[in-house]
């Protein structure tokens, strides 16, 4: 048997891996993990699709031509407004 | 090397959307980042949330994991990062109001979970790992506790070998210091033998 300085294990070491390791030994996470992991990743991939379906992105997303709504009027006619306001108050005076 | 294939295995079909690959991992692995996440945090409640935010991330991100690559570096990463975030939010003062109400629920009615908390190993682990700086905290749970190398905790958190050791040295001069350690300890024991 030898005495080697060059493979010397520093106790402290050994003794806070041993101190930290039992420390937590008893401890486990709790038993309705598994299911509340899985109810919460299939919610996640129900949330994912409802939010890619067609339904959820309107007729458009299903080929089909959807008019203008009153908001997006609005807004083109502010633009319009914005961009060439002679042509619209031309326009106004003319009728 | 069959850990690692599993591993494998069940990360291609999380990522064809097999839920029960990924309660497989979960099984497999919970025990090892429920600890890592209660030694960083040194609470209970929150080690539990974060094993399911860890995996539900692993879920979530499944088409970007490597399965040719070793997945508990992976599990070590979200687990510290998670467990990180929680502990800076909780020193912010939130968890403040939470503790004050546990506290003012166990002077009435100890619950199991409470009586658990008393033992007197687990005490003494979390008093000493919540003195310690969280970078330090990290680095000592993923060395001592995973059995993790200078350079894998370095792969592990993006940070420096040197900046690891740095860590290592001052994280386990302050537990010894508040453990008590050094000078009792048997001469013999600083050898082994070869």
């Amino acid at each position: 048997m030898n005495f080697h300085s060059s493979s010397r294990i520093d106790p402290t070491d050994h003794y806070i891996r041993r101190w930290l390791k039992s420390g937590l030994a008893g401890k486990s996470p709790p038993g309705a993990g598994r299911s509340r992991l899985l109810a919460a990743a299939s919610a996640s991939i129900g949330a994912v699709r409802r939010q890619r379906s067609p339904a959820a992105r309107g007729g458009a997303a299903m080929g089909i031509a959807v008019p203008p709504d009153d908001w997006s009027l609005g807004l083109a006619r502010q633009a319009v407004l914005r961009w060439f306001p002679a042509m619209v108050i031309s326009y106004r005076i003319g009728h | 090397m069959a850990q690692l294939v599993g591993d494998r295995t069940l990360v291609i079909r999380l990522q064809q959307g097999d839920l029960e690959a990924l309660g497989a991992l979960f099984d497999r692995h919970r025990q090892l980042v429920y600890r890592t996440a209660l030694g960083i945090t040194a609470d209970e409640e929150a080690a539990a949330d974060l094993l399911q935010d860890v995996f539900l991330r692993v879920h979530r991100y499944a088409r970007r994991i490597d399965p040719d690559r070793p997945f508990e570096p992976l599990l070590y990463r979200v687990t510290a990062n998670l467990a990180y975030t929680w502990v800076r939010r909780r020193s912010l003062g939130l968890r403040l109001l939470h503790e004050m109400g546990e506290w003012l629920a166990r002077e009435r009615k100890p619950t199991l979970h409470q009586i658990a908390e008393a033992d007197e190993a687990w005490r003494q682990v979390r008093e000493a790992i919540s003195a310690l700086p969280l970078p330090q905290r990290v680095v000592l749970v993923l060395h001592y506790l995973n059995d993790l190398s200078v350079a894998e905790i370095a792969e592990i958190l993006e940070v420096p070998e040197g900046t690891i050791k740095s860590r290592l040295h001052y994280g386990r001069r302050a537990l010894k210091a508040s453990l008590g350690l050094g000078k009792d300890l048997v001469p013999e024991a600083y050898y082994e033998f070869s």
